[in-house]
């Protein structure tokens, strides 16, 4: 399987921001164990970064590799729904928390 | 842009919420002038650049928006999809809670200072009214016969807690005056030895007090809230300073600075931070005593809002200093 590499933007140290985290963090466990990586950006401490990905909202995943870039808006809390959005290949087994597609 | 896209902006300019459509690349395809303002960015600079799809799991979520230099807004999102002439689009409503998330707390800070208002009057009335109850009832009382000194010490002590509590409900008066910002400030020259000198007459069996006030000084204020502010200062002093007390006035730049010192034991320095705040912790815990924990609170409302200030400074040599800034009466 293709190694994915996701980016995300918070902004700040907020319950929503680490909960898109831990969701976005079981996502990948789950549809893609092993072979993916996960980088956080806060957004006000690297506004510029921001600016130059062009990101208008956050929590925002942003899915860096393999092209295209699709992004999730969002806490991630429908993991499913997420997954989808992003084009990571479904795999064998109930999705996590027991939402499917 | 074009024909459909110039439609639906239409109609979604009505709307109060800011609205953004992406297509099935991410793309900004819509968004409404709400959403301009919300993202402080122009539907020029939007249209066409990537967004991302809106994912909410439930009715609604809050994001924060990401504008121009960094500075972020919390907004509620909600999350739909729609079809527009076939083409299928991800549509985001965005409401700025910025606006509810302030008044929210707003009312619970107000809900707060009522529930301490109720507490404090519960406990400041309930005292002095248990008091006179029982003293009235010691009068009544068919056995026991009272000298005529004793009965004048019975009444002084009834007419000393109904005393207590028209202050109380003075202050009171002052708090809701305040807060409704019904303070009318009838700014005037007036002349503080003068108010000194009649708040000081006030006071029954009063300490004595060291005046040093050039009698010519003035400063510009609201003579009643002066007093106010005066019997505020002096009536803490008496309560929780010592002697000697001392008031001192000065001219300073454009201002007049009015100063009430007592030798007591001073303000424990990690109570000075709260000093002026309405019911301060320092307060509450002197409430278990005696004061409402509004009287300073009280002082610097009025002296900020005759364009002043309320302040407190330590003594170096023990004691506190209570200050209040006016401006200058005699500037010409």
């Amino acid at each position: 399987m293709a190694n994915y590499s996701f980016r995300m933007y918070v902004a700040g140290h907020t319950r929503r921001s680490q909960a898109a985290e831990e969701n976005l963090r079981a996502l990948c466990d789950f549809y893609l164990p092993g072979c993916h990586e996960i980088e956080v950006v806060d957004a006000t401490e690297q506004p510029d970064l921001a600016e130059e990905e062009r990101v208008l909202a956050t929590p925002i995943v942003i899915r860096t590799s393999p092209l295209p870039g699709y992004r999730v808006i969002g806490d991630l809390s429908d993991r499913a729904k997420a997954a989808f959005l992003l084009g990571i290949p479904e795999v064998d087994g109930p999705a996590p928390e027991g939402q499917t597609l | 842009m074009g024909g459909p896209h110039s439609r639906d902006a239409g109609v979604m300019a009505a709307l109060a919420d800011g609205i953004i459509a992406v297509d099935e690349a991410g793309l900004i395809r819509i968004c409404n002038p709400a959403a301009e303002e919300l993202l402080g960015r122009a539907a020029d600079d939007l249209i066409g650049t990537p967004f991302g799809y809106p994912v909410v799991n439930g009715e609604s979520t809050e994001i924060d928006l990401v504008l121009p230099g960094g500075r972020t807004r919390v907004v509620e999102m909600r999350a739909t999809t729609a079809t527009v002439l076939g083409e299928p689009l991800y549509v985001a409503a965005l409401r700025d809670v910025t606006i509810r998330h302030e008044a929210e707390q707003e009312l619970e800070a107000e809900l707060e200072r009522h529930s301490m208002v109720i507490a404090v009057v519960a406990h400041e009335v309930r005292n002095p009214l248990t008091g006179i109850g029982m003293l009235v009832d010691m009068l009544r009382e068919p056995e026991e016969h009272f000298t005529d000194q004793e009965r004048a010490d019975v009444l002084d002590q009834i007419a000393d807690r109904t005393t207590r509590l028209q202050t109380l409900v003075k202050k009171l008066l002052t708090v809701a005056k305040i807060d409704a910002q019904a303070v009318r400030v009838a700014m005037e020259p007036v002349t503080v030895l003068e108010v000194i000198l009649e708040r000081l007459a006030e006071f029954a069996d009063r300490p004595n007090v060291n005046v040093f006030c050039d009698p010519h000084i003035r400063v510009l204020s609201d003579r009643s809230e002066l007093s106010e502010m005066l019997i505020n200062y002096l009536e803490n002093a008496f309560r929780y300073g010592a002697p000697p007390f001392e008031i001192h006035v000065a001219k300073r730049a454009g201002d007049v600075e009015i100063r009430v010192c007592d030798h007591g034991p001073g303000v424990p320095e990690a109570f000075r931070p709260s000093l002026f705040e309405r019911f301060s912790r320092e307060s509450r815990s002197r409430r278990e005593t005696k004061g409402s924990g509004l009287g300073l609170w009280i002082v610097r409302s009025l002296a900020r809002a005759n364009g002043g200030d309320a302040y407190f400074e330590p003594r170096d040599q023990g004691g506190a200093c209570f200050c209040v800034r006016l401006p200058r009466g005699d500037c010409r």
